[in-house]
């Protein structure tokens, strides 16, 4: 049989994939943290502030990819003023807003201690900077007990509304895919919990990367392995829960609607297969299981950080393989549609976002004195707490 | 309200309702593509996007003859078959279901519409459509499809790639009619719409449809 058709168009690539990784990895860091800070797990709140910084810059940045890839980006704000709530994405508008500004209040009420502490630092110091902590604490510059103590109560609630929040977020983007019925791979009940799984072993991954390198040039202090070897129980976690996840996808997808066995054989199992075995089940979950389960190489922050990029990789490439070869099956030709990265409007503003992040950071970082708290208060700031 | 705002509120508002619907006969069809043309015509469609148009296939084997002196010959037999595409104006659309901020929308009369100033161009009534018939307009940057011609409609002209079928193979008219030729058609010949398993309930139903092109496979 021979086919004339029209060709049509892959309408959600680069910057979707990138939202669902990076929206993933906020929401990862963000559960892993506020279960720390919840249970009062010591070695965990190690990365307390560092995961802070990247929930808040994150909750910043991913909303932007969804903004870049609306054809008319100026009219974003349309989902929150005039919503359709049928739509998971209206849904996703106020949970990303929401996202947002609890990370801005977590951000203020963990830190305000510390800006109080850095303009008295300032005012001794007789330095200019005063006034930006004093901004920054928003006048708030108490730092006796009762109003730390305020201020860790608050703190933890906002921890525990934002854990569902998280989840939500997750959740939500699962469903945006799950609802276009006749996108056979995207068509399953799984893939919410699929998401969130994958987000806790992606955040994970991410915050020892980020911390290593934190620790290793910015802090310049030595790493806390028990610490690490605690994000390692949330990878491994995370890849269990992921295997057994995307093996329970496998095997039911077929059977859910009309073209699922196709789809799967033609992406997963076809034309993306070698990409799959590598990159997904080697690089990103069967390798970073083997580092952080032998007793040699878990104590080993290379072999630690090798698994924590294996994972990043494997998860972006699943991401990318599952939205893209969701698109690639055909509905209504008989040709696979063909993606065409768009260098001028998708890749290179792609890398300048990521870039304006890691300007941010490195902002935060060599300009404001937040490090982990002990290593920022003063003298008299800790005489004063 | 957008200044397409009119467009949600349909003329025939009132007692006698029309419920708009389309039957295409595909024992008529031709393949002449003149319905692709007059569409891309009446409505300005840019290049490279279409609302209407006719996919191809070319379906059959070849025979083995053995002629009179054992000599063996393969003599095709293949037909070309046709198959027009719409927007089928669903009455449970999963376009209006997901758009996030109702700029796209069901009338009383069937008609699914897209109002190009409230579109932000998200995308996802492109994915929900089963039937692939919605695209971005390069020159609006919002999402765009067959509208059956509402603009002809609302002067009691029917749409532009029912008038210019050489074949006569598209039927236009009012499906709760029963008078109308399109609602005898319905209730008299064997129709059949596109993809009803996923359950959109298509308004455009066809007649003498081959099912196997539609099969998901790939090459």
């Amino acid at each position: 049989m021979v086919n004339l058709n029209i060709s049509h168009e892959i309408y959600w690539s680069v910057f979707i994939i990138h939202y669902f990784l990076l929206k993933g990895i906020s929401a990862g860091i963000f559960l892993i943290i506020a279960l720390s800070e919840l249970t009062e797990n010591e070695k965990l709140r190690e990365f307390t502030p560092l995961g802070l910084w990247t929930v808040l810059g994150s909750s910043f940045l991913f909303p932007l990819f969804l903004i870049a890839d609306l054809s008319q980006p100026s009219r974003f704000v349309e989902i929150l003023i005039q919503p359709q709530f049928g739509s998971p994405t209206a849904w996703g508008g106020y949970f990303i807003t929401l996202y947002g500004i609890l990370a801005v209040l977590l951000c203020y009420f963990y830190f305000r201690k510390d800006a109080a502490t850095a303009y008295y630092d300032a005012v001794e110091k007789g330095s200019g900077s005063a006034t930006l902590f004093k901004i920054l604490a928003l006048n708030k510059l108490d730092i006796s007990d009762a109003s730390i103590q305020t201020d860790k109560r608050v703190t933890k609630i906002l921890f525990a509304i934002g854990i569902p929040l998280a989840m939500a977020l997750e959740f939500y983007a699962a469903i945006v895919l799950g609802k276009n019925n006749s996108r056979a791979l995207w068509n399953s009940p799984i893939l919410p919990l699929l998401f969130l799984t994958s987000a806790i072993m992606t955040g994970a991954a991410a915050l020892l990367v980020l911390y290593y390198v934190g620790m290793k040039f910015v802090v310049r202090k030595p790493l806390n392995m028990e610490a690490v070897k605690q994000l390692g129980i949330f990878m491994i976690a995370g890849i269990l829960g992921e295997a057994i996840l995307a093996l329970i996808y496998f095997l039911y997808l077929p059977n859910t609607t009309e073209g699922a066995e196709t789809a799967l054989n033609t992406i997963f199992f076809g034309k993306d297969l070698p990409t799959f075995i590598v990159v997904d089940l080697l690089i990103g979950l069967l390798i970073p299981l083997i580092l952080l389960s032998v007793k040699q190489t878990r104590e080993n922050i290379w072999a630690n950080l090798l698994a924590g990029v294996g994972i990043l990789i494997g998860a972006y490439n699943f991401k990318s393989t599952l939205i893209l070869g969701g698109q690639e099956v055909p509905r209504t030709g008989s040709t696979l549609l063909e993606f065409k990265p768009d260098f001028t409007n998708e890749i290179s503003p792609l890398i300048g976002a990521y870039l304006g992040l890691l300007l941010i950071v490195l902002v935060i970082f060599w300009f404001l004195p937040w490090q982990p708290r002990e290593l920022t208060m003063s003298k008299k700031g800790a005489e004063q707490a | 309200m957008s200044a397409n705002g009119h467009l949600r509120n349909c003329k025939n508002n009132g007692e006698n309702m029309t419920k708009y619907g389309m039957v295409i006969d595909l024992r008529k069809c031709i393949g002449c593509h003149s319905c692709t043309v007059s569409c891309k015509f009446e409505n300005n469609v840019p290049f490279g996007v279409f609302k209407t148009w006719v996919r191809v296939w070319e379906k059959g084997r070849w025979n083995k003859l053995v002629d009179t002196n054992g000599k063996e010959q393969y003599i095709p037999q293949v037909a070309l078959s046709y198959l027009p595409r719409l927007c089928n104006h669903c009455d449970d659309p999963p376009c209006v279901e997901v758009c996030p901020v109702e700029a796209t929308f069901k009338r009383e009369d069937g008609l699914v519409l897209i109002d190009d100033e409230e579109c932000i161009g998200c995308k996802y009534c492109i994915q929900a459509c089963p039937y692939d018939m919605r695209f971005i307009n390069p020159q609006t940057q919002t999402a765009d499809k067959c509208t059956f011609c509402v603009h002809r409609l609302e002067d009691g002209l029917l749409p532009a790639c029912v008038t210019s079928c050489v074949g006569g193979a598209r039927v236009f008219g009012d499906l709760d009619d029963p008078d109308s030729e399109v609602s005898k058609l319905v209730n008299s010949e064997p129709v059949k719409p596109l993809y009803p398993e996923y359950g959109t309930e298509p308004n455009v139903f066809y007649i003498d449809l081959d099912e196997e092109p539609l099969e998901p496979e790939a090459e």
